[in-house]
């Protein structure tokens, strides 16, 4: 009797095909966010809430990664704010850039350890950040300016590491390999296609341009500077842990450019197609000039 | 043996996969050039004990205010008062994280061999850099002065463009009476004024030094053109020949004017000179009126109203009164028109329901609205840097100088005070 040949996997067929059904759940997962290269690319080594922002309390139901932060750092959560509800406009004194945490970039290895040193300086300040904000109208003077003097040092630190960031033509180089429209996860073309959201797109623009004031001379000389902005919106528009995806090397731009979304505070509620999408979080570039 | 599953597995990956994808699409806003977002700035009070501090400061912040160029942050949430240095190491940048400002501007004032002295000292903040310093002195009785200056100097540093705080305006006010002409500072203030007949004083034209007004007048029953010099305060008279003799324009040299005359009872534009009063030429010869000539900015062209073509329309001519083009095509009624100062605009005015302020490119395209219907606004200039425009508006009822960029996106009031304002003319930088 001839005896059929079988092979290992005609035993298999269900291990194989589990397996088959992982890998494709991680390409699927890894191409959720964005595109396969980025999976490696070292995350944001922390996010902080833009506890400043007025409507961010209104969010009822916090999304899963602010309430994985929440637990993972209770002081990190946003302080209530009850002006929030009757004021859009963030509360006196005004919010900090600072307080945007700005990512590693990836650069050549000899910066790697220094990098993993500001690492470990900068993880602590996520933590700390939410505590500087409290606006609380019952403080006495003295907790008032013990107050200013921690968010005063914060800011400082946060500003160094802004500073700290490679500047001039190198960096321009650095960021121009890595790439911005191209190589960013998921970044959709000028333009979007779907006429609805590029209306939001239009209406978000109008809401963010009249904050964006970097200095006139800066934009005269550099106008090849932006920096991108990566930053969640809630279904009511509010923003909510806003991220530097890529600096433009010149530390007073880069700073117009976060006080530009800290100032701006909410954008119209996303359009119902897009609200998972903008609850990820949008991309936001803040240029000197306009696209060509 | 064919096995379903084998190809199950896959199939639904293939499948699935770019559903999946297409969902996690990222927004992309891209906001580029900021325009004329308004750059937020610290200005403390100056380092000083002299009284004069607080005009000079009042000076200072109110030329920025109406520069449309930054927005000074409340100085009440500044944690850093007057008492420490305007110098680099003199005081800590750390004081100025606090406040949520793109830049500083810290001054001083002091006397210093009997005139007020006062640095400039323009800092970025993020960068804890300098932009820039200056120092500038006055006499005492010129704390204003001083104080335009030192604005001045910040909106350099800040933007790179001149600012015209440091310039004047000669108008027409009626709060005597009559309508007489008077200069004043950019801001409005120290009127001082240059006719007393009691008649009817119009269109103050500064000659190219600054030193002499020219200036049409009823004093003597008809419309004549005069002369004021500004330094001795004698007038003389230009033209008084019969029919009008009305609305002067400098050429860049100051040797000569065109104006508009009618000597042979038709108004037309002629060229005269600025000693004598002596025509030089007739430029137009049409039957229409040809009136409110001015010279463009080197001299080669001159912008008229003609109604040649029916109404009041803007036209452009060579110097020597050839190459006649219609500019301006929208609306029956435009006049008044003035070369921007590097000569690629035009300012008139065009009537609609009221009177309103256009600029547009000599060809006739890039026509831009700059005041929108907000009562009558007429008689353009701009300022020496084209970066503004001063007019004539009623806007709130009386008649007043009003500032505007020369995009139109910011408006404020520059005058106060009795009577009613009209015919501006914005002097060079450092006038008399």
């Amino acid at each position: 009797m001839k005896q059929v040949r079988r092979w290992w996997w005609d035993y298999n067929v269900e291990i194989i095909g589990s397996l088959i059904l992982h890998g494709g759940l991680v390409l699927m997962l890894a191409s959720s966010k964005g595109c396969l290269p980025e999976i490696t690319k070292p995350k944001p080594v922390t996010k902080i809430n833009v506890v400043s922002l007025g409507s961010i309390k209104k969010s009822k139901v916090p999304d899963k990664a602010s309430r994985k932060e929440r637990s993972a750092a209770p002081k990190a959560s946003p302080p209530s704010k009850p002006k929030s509800d009757t004021t859009p406009t963030p509360p006196k004194p005004p919010p900090k850039p600072s307080q945007m945490t700005v990512p590693k970039k990836q650069e050549p290895e000899k910066q790697k350890s220094k990098e993993k040193a500001k690492e470990k300086i900068e993880k602590p300040k996520a933590v700390e950040t939410p505590k500087e904000k409290p606006v609380k109208s019952n403080n006495t003077p003295e907790q008032d300016s013990r107050e200013e003097l921690i968010r005063k040092t914060q800011r400082e630190q946060l500003l160094k590491s802004l500073q700290n960031a490679p500047v001039g033509p190198k960096d321009r180089e650095a960021t121009s390999q890595e790439g911005t429209d191209k190589t960013l996860p998921g970044m959709p073309s000028a333009t979007p296609s779907d006429p609805i959201l590029a209306q939001y797109v239009s209406e978000a623009r109008a809401k963010i341009i009249p904050n964006w004031a970097p200095l006139p001379t800066l934009i005269e000389a550099h106008p090849e500077y932006e920096v991108i902005i990566q930053v969640e919106v809630l279904a009511n528009g509010s923003l909510k842990n806003p991220v530097v995806i890529k600096k433009s090397g010149d530390a007073s731009f880069d700073a117009a450019a976060i006080r530009a979304i800290y100032k701006t505070v909410s954008l119209p509620p996303p359009p119902e197609k897009w609200k998972a999408s903008a609850a990820q979080g949008i991309l936001i570039t803040l240029a000197a000039a306009d696209k060509t | 043996m064919f096995s379903f599953k084998r190809f199950l597995v896959p199939l639904l990956c293939v499948l699935f996969f770019p559903t999946f994808t297409e969902a996690q699409e990222q927004i992309h806003i891209y906001v580029g050039a900021p325009g004329r977002s308004r750059v937020p700035i610290a200005l403390p009070l100056p380092n000083s004990d002299l009284p004069a501090a607080k005009e000079f400061y009042r000076v200072v912040k109110q030329d920025l205010e109406l520069s449309g160029w930054v927005d000074i942050v409340d100085p009440n949430t500044y944690i850093e008062k007057n008492s420490s240095g305007v110098k680099e190491g003199s005081f800590r940048f750390e004081n100025w994280d606090a406040v949520d400002a793109v830049a500083l501007a810290k001054s001083s004032l002091q006397v210093k061999e009997s005139n007020l002295r006062s640095e400039i000292w323009v800092y970025d903040i993020a960068k804890r850099q300098k932009l820039g310093a200056k120092a500038f002195s006055a006499s005492p009785a010129n704390v204003r002065t001083l104080g335009h200056k030192v604005a001045n100097e910040i909106i350099k540093q800040l933007t790179g463009k001149d600012a015209p705080f440091n310039t004047r305006f000669s108008v027409v006010n009626n709060r005597t009476g009559s309508k007489e002409i008077y200069v004043m500072d950019f801001d409005g203030q120290n009127m001082q004024r240059i006719t007393r007949n009691g008649k009817v004083n119009l269109q103050p034209q500064w000659s190219p030094d600054d030193g002499k007004l020219a200036f049409t007048s009823y004093m003597n029953g008809n419309p004549d053109l005069y002369v004021a010099n500004l330094n001795s305060g004698r007038i003389t008279r230009l033209s008084a020949r019969d029919g009008v003799n009305i609305g002067a324009s400098w050429h860049p040299s100051g040797k000569e004017l065109v104006a508009t005359l009618s000597p042979n009872g038709n108004s037309d534009i002629y060229r005269l000179e600025a000693e004598t009063g002596r025509i030089l030429s007739r430029l137009t010869r049409d039957r229409g009126i040809d009136v409110a000539a001015s010279y463009s900015p080197d001299g080669n062209k001159i912008a008229f109203v003609s109604e040649r073509s029916g109404g009041a329309q803007i036209y452009i001519m060579n110097a020597d009164g050839s190459g006649a083009k219609r500019v301006s095509f929208a609306g029956k009624y435009n006049t008044d028109p003035v070369f921007s100062p590097d000569g690629t605009r035009l300012a008139y005015v065009s009537k609609t329901n009221n009177f309103d302020i256009y600029t547009v490119k000599l060809d006739g395209t890039g026509l831009k609205r700059i005041t929108q219907d907000q009562g009558d606004n007429e008689d353009p200039t701009w300022s020496p840097d084209g970066n503004y425009l001063a007019f004539r508006s009623t806007r709130t009822g009386q008649a007043h100088i009003w500032l505007s960029t020369a995009d139109g996106d910011h408006q404020v009031r520059l005058t106060e005070g009795k009577g009613q304002f009209s015919n501006p003319d914005w002097s060079s930088p450092n006038a008399w």
